[in-house]
């Protein structure tokens, strides 16, 4: 296999196809030029130059590559066990300093997979357990082998935190004799006394003889500074409602609401915060705090104006995103909305927004061709490029098989 | 005119609603529709319903309700969940799926367990779920006894279809749980069931009843166990064995040719690599979920297709979702299994029809003599932008109401 930074797109023309470009109503009868690794063109009156590569869609549907905003593909690889379990390093309640890059596992066989599925970028989570579990990592889905080569350059760093149930679960436990918290009231009060330690730190390192540089509160500062996309995990009102408290009193925002199954009941609040929202489409149950989700959740906080996305949180999901956004046009959302919410939209999420997302001149050549209209429950993905690379060709690659 | 048997049950946390069963004589027409039989088949006109049973189907029905030229199908009956004994996960006072006191327990019947006004189960049914194989959890060897159950009924004798479906064995690493007596090897899954077998034989049928001899000790009656696994052995009810990995599929068959068992094979994930042994020995499979994973090392032979090839090489099969809260989505996994390549027939009656039949349960099916039990829906129940528009069963409208239904009506604007 080639290192992925070293392949060379090759100017392409799909013709023929279909276009959802996101940006704008479906062409039937379109084309779409890609010239090094961007879109060149797009549209029903394309004039394909002579000597390029053409691909005949022969009407299938050609949409920008699928984005996942919340995956653990890589610190969770497969096969599943305790080897594998490299997303949450719950030895204290705050690790900022921890990056999911560190433990990404290129090789994860779930990888090739979600590329089957037009999957062309994600964002890669630290897990749950902690308050501030690390930071993530952006990636694209190119067959590499190594990290570099996955790189979506430029992309914004982001950061994962975490409230509600699961950290008080993780941090009441009997074995743990430091850092203990039992209620959410401790949970707050943690996040509260960190970032105060935060900006003491910064007084500190102002003075003469200052501390030694601390990772932890170095991250945190740049949290405070809005610097790092805060990516909070999240499901009832109370919650989100306590942290924004919190990111009120150190004046940074919080850039996206994960899960946060009950976003649709504050969404004029969450509107007026300015966060996104990243959500399931029918999960629930799973746990008290996901008791009150309802499928509607997405449709709702989307009408109101809030950026709304539909994750997978799962690397089996994650290969058909698609259907999973279907399920919300039937809910109430339109076409558009429901496609954006796992391309735009969870690019916005990303920071970048302005790279891939939707068919458009300039943006990455990020391509997903579906034998159906995406939303069709027959539907799969013929064929994706990154960065205008073919990185999946259902016709000689079948399904991967995932095995190592 | 017989009295009405009205009954209320709670659909959500502050409705109460009123359901109720079809009077005597009482009649339900539904015509104009696209009809999934069930079965494989389709039929166009409508259904009639007469005391809750289906008593004619086809062009010939007309009147009534007219369905808009809609489809009308049996809804999902769901080869495997925990529906009604499990409420929410993290929270284990709401769950009792699994016995875990012993690793034996095959007179455990989730029937005595099952809540049938569960806040889960109107999610299911609004999902077009009108009837699961209830089963106990995975955790240990013999988790007790599954049971079919309606989606509807206020009392849990109402609600069953079969108390006792049959009694479910756990082979792989599935078994190995922390109860007392748990395998710890599937070299110990394989030991420990032979000797349950061997150490209770069934009593030849004279030996039962017939007076003991003059002076010798009275034999002691078996116990719930015994008599739980005497069914069993005797093939009065099924062995429903829980396995993914071929090989444990290779030790259920192994065990089945033992002891001449009726047994069915429950999940399969791999059961494609043996399909051919499955269907030579006339074994059905409760299969599923159809988007189970290679993420494991059981299910490393997991394949989209695997429904495809069991039907290919003969094997009768049934979709099974594996879980309590969605399995609602298991159109949706019967729409990934027609993507690669399951016939659609094949894929309507594997969700509705098969499963029920292999127990004689007059359900699944829109063909007379069956449960007036239908759903309506928009188009194509398979595919994800369809809607329900109406529910039926046995014979009687059902609100399409649940607890999410009701959360969505307070907050749909915002006060």
């Amino acid at each position: 296999m080639l290192l992925a930074s070293l392949a060379l797109a090759a100017d392409l023309a799909i013709v023929n196809a279909t276009l959802l470009p996101v940006s704008g109503p479906t062409v039937p009868k379109g084309t779409l030029l890609v010239r090094d690794g961007k879109i060149a063109a797009v549209g029903a009156n394309v004039t394909v130059p002579a000597g390029v590569e053409v691909v005949d869609a022969g009407g299938r549907y050609l949409m920008p590559g699928i984005i996942d905003v919340h995956s653990h593909m890589g610190v969770y690889p497969w096969p599943g066990g305790t080897a594998h379990g490299d997303g949450n390093e719950m030895v204290e309640p705050f690790t900022p300093r921890a990056w999911a890059g560190d433990a990404f596992d290129i090789e994860d066989p779930a990888i090739p997979r979600a590329r089957a599925g037009g999957v062309t970028s994600i964002q890669v989570l630290p897990g749950s357990g902690n308050l501030i579990g690390g930071r993530s990592l952006t990636v694209k889905l190119r067959p590499s082998r190594t990290l570099d080569g996955m790189a979506f350059e430029g992309a914004p760093p982001g950061i994962k935190m975490a409230i509600g149930e699961n950290p008080k679960r993780v941090y009441q436990s009997e074995n743990k004799q430091e850092d203990q918290i039992m209620t959410r009231m401790g949970e707050y009060a943690a996040f509260r006394a960190e970032f105060q330690r935060a900006l003491d730190y910064r007084t500190a390192r102002a003075r003469a003889n200052p501390p030694p540089k601390d990772l932890d509160l170095e991250v945190l500062l740049e949290v405070i500074d809005d610097k790092l996309r805060v990516n909070l995990h999240c499901y009832r009102t109370h919650d989100i409602l306590a942290f924004y408290r919190i990111a009120d009193e150190f004046g940074f925002k919080v850039w996206a609401l994960h899960h946060a199954l009950e976003a649709y009941k504050i969404r004029d609040v969450i509107k007026a915060h300015g966060s996104m929202v990243a959500t399931f489409a029918d999960w629930w149950g799973f746990k008290l705090e996901a008791w009150d989700a309802i499928p509607e959740n997405a449709v709702l906080t989307s009408q109101a104006g809030i950026p709304s996305v539909i994750k997978s949180d799962s690397a089996s999901h994650i290969q058909r995103m698609n259907l999973e956004a279907a399920k919300m046009v039937r809910l109430g959302m339109t076409e558009i909305d429901a496609l954006e919410s796992i391309t735009l939209d969870a690019a916005r999420v990303m920071g970048v927004e302005a790279r891939v997302g939707t068919l458009e001149v300039g943006k990455d050549a990020d391509l997903a061709l579906f034998d159906k209209h995406p939303f069709d429950a027959y539907s799969k993905c013929d064929m994706t490029w990154i960065d205008g690379v073919r990185v999946y060709d259902r016709s000689t690659e079948g399904v991967p098989d995932g095995v190592r | 005119m017989a009295s009405v048997s009205r009954r209320s049950f709670l659909a959500g946390t502050a409705a109460l609603a009123l359901t109720r069963r079809a009077e005597a004589g009482e009649e339900l027409v539904l015509s104009n529709a696209r009809l999934l039989v069930g079965d494989g088949t389709e039929l166009r006109g409508g259904v009639r319903v007469r005391d809750g049973v289906i008593t004619e189907v086809g062009p010939t029905v007309t009147g009534g309700v007219d369905m808009a030229g809609g489809v009308l199908w049996p809804g999902i009956y769901d080869g495997g969940t925990s529906l009604g004994l499990w409420e929410i996960d993290q929270e284990a006072g709401t769950r009792d799926e699994l016995e875990t006191s012993d690793a034996i327990t095959p007179h455990a019947r989730v029937v005595d367990a099952y809540n049938p006004r569960s806040q889960v189960i109107p999610v299911a049914r609004l999902g077009g779920v009108l009837g699961a194989l209830v089963m106990p959890g995975t955790g240990t060897l013999v988790p007790g006894q599954a049971a079919w159950m309606r989606t509807l009924g206020d009392t849990v004798q109402d609600t069953a279809l079969t108390e006792s479906a049959g009694v479910v064995f756990t082979l792989g690493a599935g078994a190995e749980g922390e109860s007392p007596g748990s395998p710890k090897s599937r070299m110990g899954v394989a030991m420990k069931l032979r000797d349950l077998f061997d150490a209770n034989p069934p009593p030849p049928p004279a030996a039962e009843g017939a007076k003991p001899k003059k002076g010798a000790e009275p034999p002691k009656p078996p116990t719930g166990l015994q008599l739980a696994l005497h069914r069993v052995l005797r093939r009065e009810t099924r062995a429903l064995f829980l396995a993914q990995r071929a090989s444990d599929i290779d030790l259920m068959l192994d065990l089945v040719e033992s002891y001449q068992l009726d047994a069915m094979l429950v999940g399969g994930a791999e059961a494609h690599l043996l399909a051919s042994r499955l269907a030579l020995a006339k074994i059905p499979v409760l299969f599923g979920p159809v988007t189970t994973q290679p993420d494991g090392w059981d299910t490393l032979n997991a394949r989209y297709d695997a429904a495809a090839r069991l039907h290919l090489a003969g094997v009768r099969f049934a979709f099974r979702s594996g879980s309590t809260h969605n399995n609602r989505t298991l159109n949706e996994e019967a729409g990934i299994a027609v993507g690669y390549g399951l016939p659609y027939g094949a894929a309507i009656a594997a969700l509705s029809g098969n499963a029920p039949s292999w127990w004689g349960l007059k359900v699944g099916q829109l063909k007379p003599g069956y449960e007036g039990s239908l759903v309506w829906s928009d188009g194509d129940p398979l595919q994800a932008l369809t809607r329900t528009l109406g529910i039926w069963m046995r014979g009687s409208a059902v609100p399409l109401r649940s607890r999410q239904t009701e959360l969505f009506e307070r907050y749909k604007s915002l006060k």
